[in-house]
């Protein structure tokens, strides 16, 4: 080794050798600068922290440059304020600098808190040391706000902008600068008495110096000498100065802002508390002041899940939804007010759903075993008894069942309201006749049990009627349904005949209809027996024979004529009342309809039923002869210049004015009119003359 | 012949006389019935006497009431949809189906004479990228005034409406706010009894944010107003990240408005037909009564005003 052997040696230590003022290891804070806006900040020291002492100075910096003051190594864990926390580790040690102080912004003539809302404004230097030996050093440049916490309500009074035609909105044109009084202007609120009294003399008049509403000369307290008339104050107007002359609308009394639309969406209001009790149509409340929500249909037949039920309003919805859109609706533990401040619980009853394939419809085929279900509502029966205003129990009927992925639910939802018998003395005087829409009383009065139906068939799915259900028949609407029923090729016409026959009258499953809506099983007098005119008997006369695939007279078609009409009213209210009823077959030829070959198939026979209602008149009309059919003059209907109309302006028909009015408007013109003839009489000028 | 005779004024001027209740004096009368009464009778037969109804123009005056009921279709599944409104208690009832549109309307005085001329309307519906609207059914209310004859002012709906079964970028609207009428309306007066409300917004229930139900009873009304747009336009091609854009202008119309007269316009309106009629029957019944009086057709004591009255001397009139 000689020289360059050295030097490498040398290069090598150099190189080797830490930087001057750095030791083995390079301790460093992590961050280095923290800009802070809360009490607390967090930075760590990378390096071994034993021996190592930390501290925490407030450096002030020099004002004029703006250099920070080199620190010392004699600082400690505490500075002012400042608190400094370490939490050592291995090669790693936390670091967290506090604040200590109060950051409430200040009250005046309080003390330890925040004069203003920019409380902390200082920077700090953390050292850590060895001995005297700087290791790292951490600047935290700390600007503080001061908390501010809201506190009070949220007022939704909105500034009302007074209407510019009764209030200007600078009411005071000189009050130019803010927060300081303006010379010369004595609206100004900012000018203290004092200073108003220095320029009280020359203060600005008119409108400019606030004025705005200055007296006119026709007020009754008006001081003004200029223009007063003679006559002044006869005919002087006695107002406030709120409504002058110069203002451009009709003063209505009040300052009222202009009613300009925009989009503003009006405050929500919570229902209210309820001490008095339901009346129809009020929503009904729970426990907690909400409402008591069931899915309904809204909108165009989509339904939402959480809508209020109304007292009284029955309703039957039914919901489609599947699993991923599922919700569950208001949980059945939640009580009800029952109109009196006081809450009941609901009587809720589950069951499971027997015939499942009533209420879903598949939508995916999916595996069947691997599909996520979950237990979910079918349906809910709500029955609600109340009484009078109030509601005493509340029973549900939940089904259950399960609902798997990719299936449509269809749920339903009914609400019923039963009232129990009030023992109010009042009795309302009853509508007895029947209402449109309401189902028509049907009976067997001479059997044991008098109760009987009269429907027509509800067709479903594919319209068989092996598959039909039955509906009530209501009063006022006309129906018209049916069912189709298979035929074999061999079917015995008889038999066939037979078999229709059943078939139409178990629809009538009754012997009498009731006259009115509230007719009583005990009175025979309340009920119209049903004639019935029997299908034509086919046994007298077989007229076809033994054809295959052929039925003549097969009574298919059932027409139900219900007659009624309109006897007296109650309280204004017509009174319908059923007079007769009568039940006819129109027969239809079958024929087995196939194509080249006629197999075992079966061939399709629908079977109808109608309704129809047919009023009559309670008296009959006066017969009219024909030249009074034919001459129309005194009908107003059939003929536009019908003699009646003759003086229309002054009959009822003319509906433009009030009869009072027209009738003195046309004594007007008759006074006229006579006055116009006596004066035109001769007799009269000399009269005049005289 | 020296010129032509243009007007000749009777020299003579005759009185006849007779006794109140002569045969003169009826026949006087039953002339005078048959002068006033017929006309009356051939204008009314001949229709149109009477003015049952009438009408005239008027631009009325409309305004946007800020109120918006807006249903989306965003699918075929149930409930899939989305809503929003004005309305408070409509959204409520929506939870997680209400979506908040950016809606930008200006209404529009075109010829600067006081009355807005038309409204633009535009909303923007925000959507996520597997979202498609496949309908739109949309309210808007407004306030209608009419002031020329009777002052009636409503609230009244367009009812913008369109289903497509393609999904949609957009749609276009425009048309105009026309007036339907039922009856007539009056020619004078304060009418606001549509100055209520098509939709309840306060009501929380949800009925009465059926459409079927708003629809149902705002037909009831006998005056409504309608939207009448004969070409929507359906735009496609929604980018994924873009809203669904409603933009509908709504013209408010000069309307032909149909009243019913009042009394004085109607009596003046007879008047001037019976007058022209009366003219006719007092020339021809004139004409009769100079015949039948000049010829002594009834029995009347004449007295000529030029000759002195003597009482010997009885002046015959020369029968011809």
């Amino acid at each position: 080794m000689g020289l360059p052997g050295l030097g490498a040696l040398l290069l090598l230590l150099l190189l080797a050798a830490p930087c001057p003022g750095q030791r083995a290891g390079d301790s460093v804070f992590q961050p280095s600068f923290i800009h802070m806006s809360g009490p607390r900040v967090n930075s760590f020291f990378l390096g071994n922290s034993s021996g190592v002492t930390f501290s925490v100075i407030l450096s002030p910096g020099d004002e004029e440059t703006g250099k920070l003051q080199v620190a010392n190594c004699s600082g400690s864990k505490t500075a002012g304020d400042w608190n400094l926390d370490v939490t050592p580790g291995m090669n790693t040690s936390k670091v967290t600098v506090s604040l200590t102080r109060n950051l409430e912004l200040c009250l005046p003539n309080a003390t330890d808190c925040c004069p203003s809302p920019l409380c902390v404004l200082e920077t700090l230097q953390v050292l850590a040391c060895r001995g005297s030996v700087r290791l790292a050093q951490l600047l935290i440049q700390a600007e503080i706000f001061a908390n501010s916490s809201f506190a009070g309500n949220v007022s939704e009074n909105a500034t009302i902008i007074p209407n510019q035609a009764f209030q200007p909105l600078g009411s005071c044109p000189c009050n130019l600068t803010a927060g300081a009084c303006d010379v010369r202007c004595c609206c100004d609120l900012e000018c203290t008495p004092d200073l108003k009294q220095l320029f009280n003399g020359s203060c600005f008049t008119g409108v400019f110096g606030g004025d705005v509403n200055p007296p006119f000369d026709q007020l009754c307290s008006s001081q003004s000498m200029e223009y007063t008339p003679e006559w002044f104050p006869f005919l002087c107007v006695q107002s406030s100065l709120d409504n002058t002359p110069f203002l451009g609308y009709f003063y209505h009394g009040s300052i009222s802002a202009p009613k300009v639309p925009a989009f503003t969406i009006p405050l929500q209001t919570s229902p209210g508390r309820l001490f008095t009790g339901y009346r129809q149509g009020d929503p009904i409340i729970t426990e907690e002041n909400e409402y008591f929500t069931i899915p309904q249909q809204s909108l165009a037949g989509q339904c939402v899940g959480n809508a209020p039920v109304a007292y009284l309003q029955d309703f039957d919805v039914k919901c489609l939804t599947s699993l991923e859109s599922y919700k569950e609706g208001l949980p059945h533990h939640v009580r009800i007010n029952t109109g009196t401040a006081d809450f009941i619980q609901q009587n809720v009853t589950y069951r499971t759903v027997t015939d499942r394939g009533k209420f879903i419809t598949e939508s995916e085929n999916l595996h069947p075993a691997e599909v996520l279900c979950q237990n979910v509502t079918f349906a809910e029966h709500y029955t609600f008894i109340c009484k009078d205003k109030n509601i005493e129990q509340v029973n549900v009927t939940v089904f259950l069942g399960s609902l798997c992925d990719g299936e449509i639910l269809t749920q339903r939802f009914t609400v019923e309201f039963l009232s129990l018998k009030s023992t109010n003395g009042e009795e309302l005087p009853e509508n007895t006749g029947y209402q449109v829409g309401k189902p028509v009383r049907a009976a067997n009065i001479n059997a044991s049990d008098p109760l009987g139906t009269l429907n027509i068939w509800q067709p479903a799915g594919r319209g068989l009627c092996a598959s039909a259900t039955y509906t009530p028949v209501l009063f006022g609407v006309d129906f018209y349904s049916g069912c189709i029923l298979e035929v074999g090729i061999n079917e015995d016409c008889s038999l066939l005949r037979g078999n229709v026959t059943e078939k139409l009258n178990s629809l009538i499953q009754a012997t009498h209809i009731g006259k009115r809506d509230n007719s009583s099983y005990s009175d025979p007098d309340d009920w119209v027996q049903i004639i019935r005119l029997d299908p034509f008997n086919s046994d007298t006369n077989v007229s076809t024979g033994n054809l295959k695939g052929f039925c003549p007279d097969i009574p298919a078609n059932l027409n139900i004529h219900i007659m009624f009409a309109e006897v007296g009213a109650v309280q204004g209210i017509p009174q319908q009342q059923i007079l007769a009823v009568q039940i006819s077959y129109s027969t239809v030829l079958w024929q087995f309809q196939c194509g080249l070959s006629c197999g075992n198939s079966l061939s399709f026979l629908p079977i109808t039923a109608s309704v129809q209602f047919i009023k009559v008149p309670a008296q009959p009309p006066v017969r009219k002869t024909r030249y009074h059919r034919i001459y129309v003059e005194f009908d107003c209907n059939q003929n536009d210049v019908c003699l009646q109309q003759l003086f229309y302006p002054l009959t009822r028909f003319y509906t433009g004015e009030p009869y009072s009015q027209c009738l003195a408007k046309g004594l007007l013109l008759a006074f006229l009119v006579l006055l116009a003839v006596i004066m035109s009489n001769p007799w009269f000028s000399k009269l005049w003359n005289r | 012949m020296a010129g032509v005779e243009l007007f000749s004024h009777p020299a003579l001027y005759t009185r006849y006389r007779a006794g109140l209740c002569s045969a003169a004096a009826l026949a006087l009368l039953l002339i005078t019935a048959l002068t006033y009464v017929p006309p009356l009778l051939v204008a009314y037969r001949s229709h149109g006497f009477w003015l049952k109804q009438s009408t005239y123009l008027e631009q009325p005056t409309v305004r946007f009431r800020y109120e918006v009921l807006l249903v989306a279709t965003i699918g075929p599944s149930p409930g899939s949809f989305l809503a929003w409104s004005t309305f408070p208690a409509f959204n409520r009832l929506q939870e997680d189906r209400l979506r908040v549109p950016l809606l930008a309307t200006r209404e529009e005085d075109k010829n600067q004479d006081g009355k807005m001329d038309q409204l633009h309307f535009e909303l923007e519906l925000p959507l996520q990228p597997t979202e498609h609207v496949f309908g739109i059914q949309l309210i808007l209310l407004f306030s209608y005034q009419l002031y020329r004859m009777s002052t009636f002012v409503m609230q009244s709906m367009a009812f913008l409406q369109f289903f497509s079964p393609v999904p949609g970028s957009g749609l276009y609207m425009n048309g105009d706010l026309k007036l339907n009428q039922r009856q007539l309306l009056n020619h004078c007066g304060l009418d606001t009894r549509y100055n209520v409300s098509v939709v309840n917004g306060t009501s929380p229930f949800a009925s009465d944010y059926d459409l079927t139900n708003i629809i149902a009873a705002y037909w009831d009304r006998n005056v409504t107003t309608v939207f009448s747009d004969p070409s929507p336009v359906w735009m496609t091609g929604r980018a994924t990240d873009t809203p669904f854009i409603i933009n509908a202008t709504i013209h408010y119309p000069v309307e032909v408005i149909l009243y019913q007269p009042g009394f004085w316009e109607i009596i003046k309106f007879a008047w001037i037909q019976y007058v022209s009629i009366l003219l006719i029957f007092l020339w021809v019944f004139g004409r009769i009564k100079m015949f039948l009086f000049q010829n002594q057709v009834l029995t009347t004591i004449p007295v000529s005003s030029v000759l002195p009255v003597s009482p010997v001397l009885s002046y015959k009139q020369h029968q011809s």
